[in-house]
């Protein structure tokens, strides 16, 4: 009996250790995840929270003069009391730049002079991290006269975390529905031979990809819609763009993770290899892009890297274009850079493309 | 005489140090039901590879109705059907979906589909799921696919391999209809009886090469011995103490002496002279067999393997 347990375990533990991918995926990809999730939230040197001032920065002067604070560039730096250390970055905003700091996800908690004496707090009370900011700037500014304070609840539409949270959604909609609706489904009709039947036939090939580009483009337009039909009537959220940007975001989105799917479908002869090239293409920018939590959560020196992400240009433009009003020459850039992506993507992947 | 619809000229192919084809000259008329035998890793899917455009030979050259592929794709790709071992369609398409997407692939009009359907005994589960059909009804229903163009040439690589002896059975009987039509057929199959039922000709191919190419009768007579005597015994056999009569013909004993099998060209006339030397020697019988020689007895006297052999 005890040869047998042993044998059956044997076996298990050696078709385990066998492939490479499995291995990957238990033990490296938890580790990666784990290690770029601290670096956004956690580490016991400092954490860092952004923060936009607005108004006279008298009390962040004294604050300076006290050697409780130091200028980091244009940034004031604030070392909150509390076991850990926390590092409070607060950027001097106008209450235009404010807003749309708010919606980048740049800063989530807006702090200021107040109205007489003491200071004004805005944020959306549903977002955690900006109580967080709010009760540990409150410790750092202990001066009798900024104790007295007034909190104003941001519920207005494009500065909520629902507003942030939305737009997030629907590109990350976008790109799931690429990834695993195109590159999945390619690696699968190779491994049951469906893909060298097709291609037997007198059908030009980019005929098939192009019904697959399309019919996600179609499938996706719709999950948006009615992912934004949904923020629109149970949050009152409102497009402030135009339409034609929005589509052409979301054509140029499609066109760069289909070109993605392709090439991660090249030469991906099984579904066990085809799962984790699927989860390393996108759980890191589920995470990287600025989905549920922005990426300027993230230090500093990577905000330029991972706002050039596919996925974090897709998100931060159908933001602009809900919350901002951004056209369609104002998404040229970002649009310009997902259809190079696709382009070099698709080109990339049939030339090594395996049909058989 | 009909001009040749396939041409194989001088083939050779090879993967790093590997030859799979080497040297293979065959030259394939029209309606010709072709047999391609031989044993796993013979070559037979990478020379079919090659006949349907997949593979490029490395030397030589193979002509489908005179053209390369190079110089014919879309056009060759019309004419030709094709089938896999286990080709799998969209689970979640029924059978005449998916018959109707590989019409509109071949750009044909939907009026062939209930043609194919009934061909390949399908009518009753046009509505089926292809995820819910049988292995078998899974194998009809890629040779409907590969018969829906009305192929001139129709490739199927070991399209019983897996089934149950009576869907095996049905898939013949639908060839079998298919061949009053004209059609050309290469077939690789590791099933002797297959391919004696559905072939008017018989290609061997062991280790890239063609071993011998005739009619199953062809093929037989050039050993001159038709029919074989299976034994076994109770006492291992000494094969050095056989009578004159029986001395020429081929004697093959299984290891431990005891069973083997004799080549003779009657049944009739050798059967008498055998039985009387074993009773002379004392030796006494368990088991006695006579039939005649089927492919596989032909490829173990050529190769001395047997077709399924790994």
């Amino acid at each position: 009996m005890a040869k047998m347990l042993w044998n059956l375990m044997s076996c298990q533990l050696k078709t385990f250790y066998r492939e490479p991918g499995v291995l990957f995926w238990v033990f490296g990809f938890p580790i990666l995840m784990a290690w770029v999730l601290g670096i956004a939230f956690s580490g016991e040197k400092e954490r860092s929270r952004g923060i936009g001032w607005v108004g006279d920065p008298a009390a962040l002067t004294a604050l300076v003069a006290e050697g409780r604070a130091h200028m980091d560039g244009e940034v004031w730096v604030i070392e909150a009391p509390g076991p850990t250390t926390e590092h409070l970055r607060l950027s001097r905003l106008n209450e235009a730049e404010a807003t749309t700091w708010l919606l980048h996800g740049k800063v989530d908690l807006l702090v200021g002079p107040g109205e007489g004496i003491g200071l004004k707090y805005r944020f959306d009370p549903n977002n955690q991290e900006a109580q967080v900011g709010y009760l540990l700037l409150q410790a750092a500014f202990d001066a009798p006269q900024l104790r007295p304070h007034q909190v104003e609840k941001i519920t207005t539409r494009g500065g909520r975390y629902i507003d942030f949270l939305v737009p997030g959604l629907m590109a990350l909609g976008i790109m799931n529905s690429c990834i695993w609706g195109i590159g999945w489904t390619l690696i699968e009709m190779r491994m049951k031979k469906l893909l060298r039947r097709m291609v037997a036939t007198p059908m030009p090939k980019p005929v098939l990809l192009a019904a697959y580009f399309l019919n996600r483009l179609i499938i996706s337009s719709i999950e948006s819609a009615v992912l934004y039909g949904f923020a629109w009537a149970y949050f009152g959220m409102s497009l402030q763009g135009g339409l034609l940007a929005l589509f052409g975001l979301i054509l140029a989105g499609n066109f760069a993770f289909s070109g993605m799917a392709v090439l991660m479908a090249s030469r991906t002869a099984n579904t066990t290899v085809g799962g984790g090239l699927v989860n390393v293409t996108t759980l890191p920018m589920m995470v990287l892009s600025g989905i549920f939590f922005s990426y300027h959560n993230f230090p500093q020196w990577s905000w330029p890297y991972l706002s050039h992400l596919p996925l974090s240009l897709l998100a931060d433009g159908l933001r602009e274009v809900i919350h901002e009003g951004a056209g369609l020459a104002d998404m040229a850039s970002s649009m310009g850079w997902l259809a190079l992506l696709g382009l070099v993507c698709y080109a990339l992947g049939l030339k090594v493309f395996k049909w058989y | 005489m009909s001009a040749p619809v396939i041409e194989i000229q001088g083939v050779t192919k090879s993967f790093g140090k590997t030859f799979a084809c080497q040297d293979l000259n065959l030259s394939i008329k029209a309606g010709e039901y072709v047999g391609l035998l031989g044993p796993n890793g013979a070559g037979k899917t990478t020379l079919v590879e090659m006949l349907e455009g997949v593979q490029v030979p490395d030397q030589g050259e193979i002509r489908l109705f005179g053209k390369t592929w190079a110089q014919g794709r879309r056009e060759l790709q019309g004419r030709i059907g094709l089938s896999f071992q286990e080709t799998r369609f969209f689970d979640k398409l029924t059978v005449v979906e998916t018959l109707k997407l590989f019409l509109s692939l071949y750009s044909q009009s939907e009026s062939r589909l209930d043609e194919v359907l009934e061909m390949i005994r399908l009518s009753t589960k046009r509505s089926t799921y292809t995820v819910n059909l049988s292995g078998g009804q899974r194998q009809r229903l890629a040779l409907g696919v590969a018969l829906l163009n009305r192929p001139e040439i129709l490739m199927l690589d070991e399209p019983t391999t897996g089934l149950d002896p009576n869907s095996r059975r049905d898939l013949w009987e639908v060839l079998k209809q298919v061949k009053g039509q004209g059609t050309t057929l290469i077939l690789t199959t590791h099933y002797m009886e297959e391919a004696e039922t559905l072939c008017d000709r018989i290609v061997f191919m062991d280790q890239g090469r063609f071993l011998a190419d005739g009619s199953l009768s062809e093929l037989i007579s050039t050993l001159g011995l038709t029919e074989v005597i299976h034994f076994e015994l109770e006492a291992p056999l000494d094969p050095t103490s056989l009578p004159p009569e029986l001395a020429r013909l081929e004697i093959e004993l299984e290891p431990g002496g005891k069973r083997g099998r004799v080549r003779v060209e009657s049944v009739i006339e050798s059967l008498p002279v055998f039985l009387n030397w074993i009773e002379d020697k004392g030796h006494i019988l368990k088991e006695l067999q006579s039939r005649r020689m089927t492919l596989d007895d032909l490829f173990v006297s050529m190769t001395g393997r047997a077709l399924q052999d790994g």
